[in-house]
This record gives structure tokens, sequence and C-alpha cells, in this order.
């Protein structure tokens, strides 16, 4: 089992280099391969969205599951290769979304992706670089920031590999700089 | 051609001119230069893909600059957010085209391609 941290901008091209990773690390340990799709469907934007990133996997052998809350109840099996995009959508929902935990959501997923991780899965998980526009927010905006951050750094810690990327370049920020491409 | 990304006020444009040469430069359109500064201030005059491929074909060596622009909270406005994903897509686009990738931190320029 592995985990795999990357995160990235808008536009940053990290949704297709995380895809990449999860076929490979499915091709070379087999089991499933889990789309864990975290986006609430609510307007022809995120609908466009969806299916942008749906045309971006397609024949690539994703079984998609939806699951916008409780990532920890993700039904997986050991040596499944789980790819979960992307935590700043489950934040979210999490956050300000009926069914979502709210003021436990950090610990909730991370929590959660310590469950999947110990049950002996391959996960490549995806995260939101929003850190740096330096705008100020209303209250509810800055403490969903600081949130993701959190998030961002407790997975990081336990991730055996941290990956930026830049114009659909990963850049190492954790592990060998030798596994990535 | 190449690339130079990173935040705003990094030195971008210092770093092209100390280490790549670059003397002479058009400023947020796709001109008639060999070096475009602020790429992502061309994006939102319509610069696409074609006017980018007649650009690249009438200057293969050209220097592009680009602020990274995604690392925010995503836009209300929907314009902006749109505004932001075409950029970074046409970062990825240009980093794939490019023979070097630059990425400017605090005016340090790292080589990423």
């Amino acid at each position: 089992m592995s985990m795999l941290l990357i995160s990235g901008g808008s536009g940053s091209g990290k949704s297709e280099y995380a895809e990449a990773r999860a076929v490979r690390l499915h091709a070379e340990h087999g089991g499933a391969l889990v789309y864990a799709a975290t986006m609430l469907v609510r307007d022809e934007e995120s609908r466009r969205r969806v299916e942008r990133h749906r045309h971006m996997r397609e024949g690539k052998g994703f079984v998609t599951k939806e699951i916008p809350f409780h990532i920890g109840e993700l039904s997986v099996d050991p040596g499944d290769t789980v790819l979960i995009e992307c935590l700043s959508n489950l934040l979210a929902n999490e956050m300000y979304e009926k069914g979502g935990s709210g003021d436990i959501c950090c610990e909730t997923i991370v929590n959660g992706i310590r469950r999947l991780s110990s049950q002996g899965v391959h996960l490549v998980i995806v995260t939101n670089e929003v850190f740096s526009d330096g705008l100020l927010y209303d209250d509810s905006t800055m403490r969903y920031i600081r949130r993701l951050g959190a998030v961002n750094a407790a997975l990081a810690a336990m991730a055996d590999e941290v990956l930026e990327v830049a114009a659909g370049i990963p850049l190492v920020r954790k592990g060998e700089r030798t596994a990535c491409f | 051609m190449i690339l130079v990304i990173g935040g705003r006020a990094q030195g971008k444009l210092a770093f092209a001119k100390e280490t790549l040469g670059v003397t002479d430069y058009a400023d947020g359109v796709l001109d008639d230069k060999n070096c475009i500064c602020h790429f992502e201030a061309a994006v939102r005059r319509g610069a696409d893909i074609p006017a980018l491929e007649e650009y690249l074909a009438r200057h293969p060596n050209a220097v592009i600059l680009c602020d990274e622009v995604g690392c925010g909270i995503v836009p209300m406005e929907k314009e902006e957010r749109a505004w932001r994903e075409e950029v970074g897509r046409l970062c990825c686009y240009l980093a794939k085209r490019a023979e070097r990738v630059y990425r400017v931190f605090c005016g340090i320029g790292e080589r990423i391609k």
C-alpha cells in the first residue's frame, strides 16, 4: 500500500497527472481501479466539469464511486488503487452541506483517509492550492482555507510521496524523485 | 520556445533578461516580439491555441512569461473562473511544447523541464 498526495492550482494539470499515476499503480498491483468522485453536481458548470473529467478517464478502467461525504466509508478491498478527487470539494461538502460533519470536518477527512490506508489500498489523493491569492474573505471562507491547509499538511505527513503540479509538470515535495514521471 | 511561470512579482522578466537574453518584449499581447510578458493578460484579450500557434510559427524560439493565477479560492464570477482555468490549461499546453520550462520563485528560476 502507498499514499500519494498531489496538489496544484486550477488548470495546473493535476487531475491528468493523478490519473496517470493511479493507472500505473493499478497496472503494477492489480485489484480494482476506483475513482472516488466527491463533487456534488448542482449546476451546468459542475456537470460540464464532471463530463470533462469522465471523458479524460474513459477507457482507462476506472470504476466511479460517488462519495461526497465520509470518505472513510468508501468500500474498498486490499490491493485496490483509489483515486480521490478532490479534497477541496470533500472539505466544502463536509463543512457546508447537509449531511456533512460540520466542525469535525478535518478529523472526518483525515481519519477517513487513514482508515482507507489501513485497509491496504494504494491511495492517490488530489487536493487544491487555494492559498496564494492574498485576498481577504469572510470568516467562513478564511476558516475553510485554514482547514484545507491543515488537512493537506496532515495528509502530507502521512503520505509516502507529495507532489505539486505546475503547468502539467510534477514537482517533488516529498519522496523519491525517481518515482514520478 | 521557453516558458517561464511563477507567481506575481516574482522576478520573471528580470530572470528572462539576465538568464535568457531577453531584451525586448510585448506586454500582454501576442505581438511581433520574441518575448511575451504577461501571457495571462493576453489570455484575457482572447489569446487561444490557434493564436498561439500562429505566433509560435513566426517565433519558434520565443520566451513566454506567464503569471500563475490558479492558486486561490475559486472566484465567484464565472468569467474569472473560466479565465483562471484557461490560463492554466494554456500553460500546460505551452509546457508540453516548450524546450525548457522555468518556474521563478523569489527571483530564483528553477528549471522544471
